[in-house]
């Protein structure tokens, strides 16, 4: 499994570094759009909590690391 | 209630920012974001019974948050909000209560509430395209009061296709000693010694602390005129009470059947380490392939001093049959490793079975399911509907000039089937809503 994740990575990275190019401001139509935004939607936060709560891990993933509990 | 007032400060907020804004240049209008979120779930593995027992939960959470761009350098950022939860399991921290223990029943009741607010004050410096940020932070509910600090620094390239982003946020805990019931009775004998105060009153609580930091770094990249990733991962770093005090377990005393016994002379409190680190490792990647369709995926590794590893993969697709109409599918794969402190129901093991006292075999346990070996499924779909002119429209009452417009609507539904038999479901909506200044 680990294998596998860090080829994909791997590929992932390479493709993506050999493809980077500069991106003008009026060329960015597509990566403005709201559904491009890198962050999780206001909407989601709420499952980051539960996640957070119900799963051993947490973090990466814009919502807290720690703090306070919730988790009854 | 406390809702209404919630929503009046937050209006009463934006209003006292917006005067002072209208001296100022604006690049931005006000935004306002009302939020509901309502969560259920089934299990039978609740902690506070020892791994076996109803996990039944439900969690009704409004929130609002307010967003002012002040002038073009400095933001503010308000955030209030509840949860409202019934929890059949914490009902049980005092199930095992006898004539004896009786007077000293928690607060801990079938329904709570948990409040929290932040703030965040950004200064942005648009010469050297850096963004400072400072962060305040506050929750409290029945057992536990969370106040926060964090700071955050964000550069940015000259043409805005690369950043980097430092936050750093510092959690101080306060934790009330809150045992099962059967524990409040001093005449008996534990496992190990637990504090003297053992609840008479609702302010006769030990106490004890959590201090958790959480380094987060961030790198985002534009690829292309389709495709940009981030790069993210943390560093959380946790000291002081990390086992919940009224979670149980059940020592393997030889004697172990499906049934509990009431005060049974193997039961303990759970118990784990007063350290641990976490490292999340994660990847965001969002391609724009096809003009009606995005693909946002994210990738995520895990690994703890706990003994968790975990991966991630989410992939959401947002479909667009139309510029104002977004629907998107959700999956998410979520798969971990048992911590070393974890063991079943009525495992724990102890030095030899069957001679009291008891003693663990082991230093730290747990029967807390969350830090058990599992795979969680969570799929969904959600839909945005966002018209170019907004859903409605109206003036705000006393300004000659601002208008509130209802600017979108985002909901999303999602279920998790979790392999230990947890199940659970999620609905949120969004109605974000922004002011406006009437052109002339």
């Amino acid at each position: 499994m680990n294998t596998i994740v860090r080829y994909i990575i791997t590929g992932i990275a390479m493709i993506a570094l050999h493809s980077c190019v500069s991106v003008e401001a009026y060329q960015k139509a597509y990566i403005n759009d709201e559904d491009m935004k890198l962050d999780a939607r206001k909407v989601e936060y709420y499952e980051i909590g539960i996640e957070n709560y119900r799963e051993g891990s947490s973090g990466a993933n814009g919502g807290k690391g720690g703090g306070g509990c919730g988790c009854n | 209630m406390r809702l209404q007032l919630i929503i009046i400060f937050c209006l009463q907020l934006v209003g006292i920012i917006n005067t002072y804004a209208q001296q100022q240049v604006i690049p931005e209008d006000p935004e306002i974001n009302f939020l509901f979120n309502y969560y259920e779930q089934e299990g039978n593995h609740s902690a506070v019974t020892g791994g076996i027992g109803t996990e039944a939960l439900t969690n009704m959470a409004p929130m609002i948050q307010v967003n002012v761009p002040i002038d073009s350098v400095h933001i503010v950022n308000v955030s209030l909000g509840e949860d409202y939860y019934s929890s059949a399991s914490s009902n049980k921290i005092v199930k095992y209560i006898d004539e004896s223990t009786r007077k000293y029943l928690s607060s801990a009741s079938k329904a709570d509430f948990r409040y929290y607010g932040n703030i965040a004050y950004s200064k942005r410096n648009l010469e050297r395209y850096r963004t400072n940020t400072y962060m305040l932070g506050f929750s409290k509910e029945f057992d536990v009061i969370s106040s926060s600090v964090g700071y955050g620094y964000l550069k940015t390239s000259k043409n805005e296709n690369s950043s980097f982003q430092f936050k750093n946020q510092l959690y101080y805990d306060i934790w009330k000693i809150i045992l099962p019931g059967e524990f409040r009775d001093s005449s008996k004998t534990h496992f190990r010694e637990y504090p003297m105060r053992l609840g008479n009153s609702s302010t006769d609580y030990a106490r004890d602390t959590q201090i958790s930091n959480t380094l987060s770094l961030v790198y985002t990249q534009v690829i292309n005129k389709k495709l940009q990733i981030a790069l993210l991962s943390d560093f959380v770093y946790q000291y002081g009470l990390l086992y919940t005090p009224f979670n149980r377990v059940f020592f393997d005393d030889g004697q172990y059947n499906d049934t509990i016994k009431v005060l049974n002379s193997a039961v303990d409190v759970e118990l784990l380490p007063n350290t641990r680190y976490k490292v999340p490792l994660g990847i965001r990647i969002h391609y724009f392939p096809l003009d009606f369709m995005v693909v946002r995926m994210q990738y995520r590794y895990y690994f703890d001093d706990f003994g968790i590893r975990s991966h991630t993969l989410q992939i959401e697709l947002p479909i667009k049959p139309s510029p104002y109409l977004t629907l998107f599918p959700i999956i998410r794969y979520y798969t971990q490793t048992a911590s070393h402190y974890f063991y079943e129901y009525g495992t724990v093991p102890v030095v030899e079975q069957n001679v009291y006292p008891l003693v663990p075999a082991v230093p730290y346990y747990t029967s807390d399911y969350d830090l058990s070996a599992f795979t969680n499924w969570k799929y969904g779909i959600g839909f945005r509907y966002s018209p170019l002119y907004g859903l409605a429209r109206a003036n705000i009452p006393y300004t000659e000039k601002k208008l509130l417009k209802f600017k979108y609507v985002d909901m999303r539904y999602v279920r998790y089937n979790r392999s230990d038999g947890l199940n659970a479901w999620s609905a949120t909506i969004d109605c974000g809503f922004v002011i406006e200044t009437k052109n002339e």
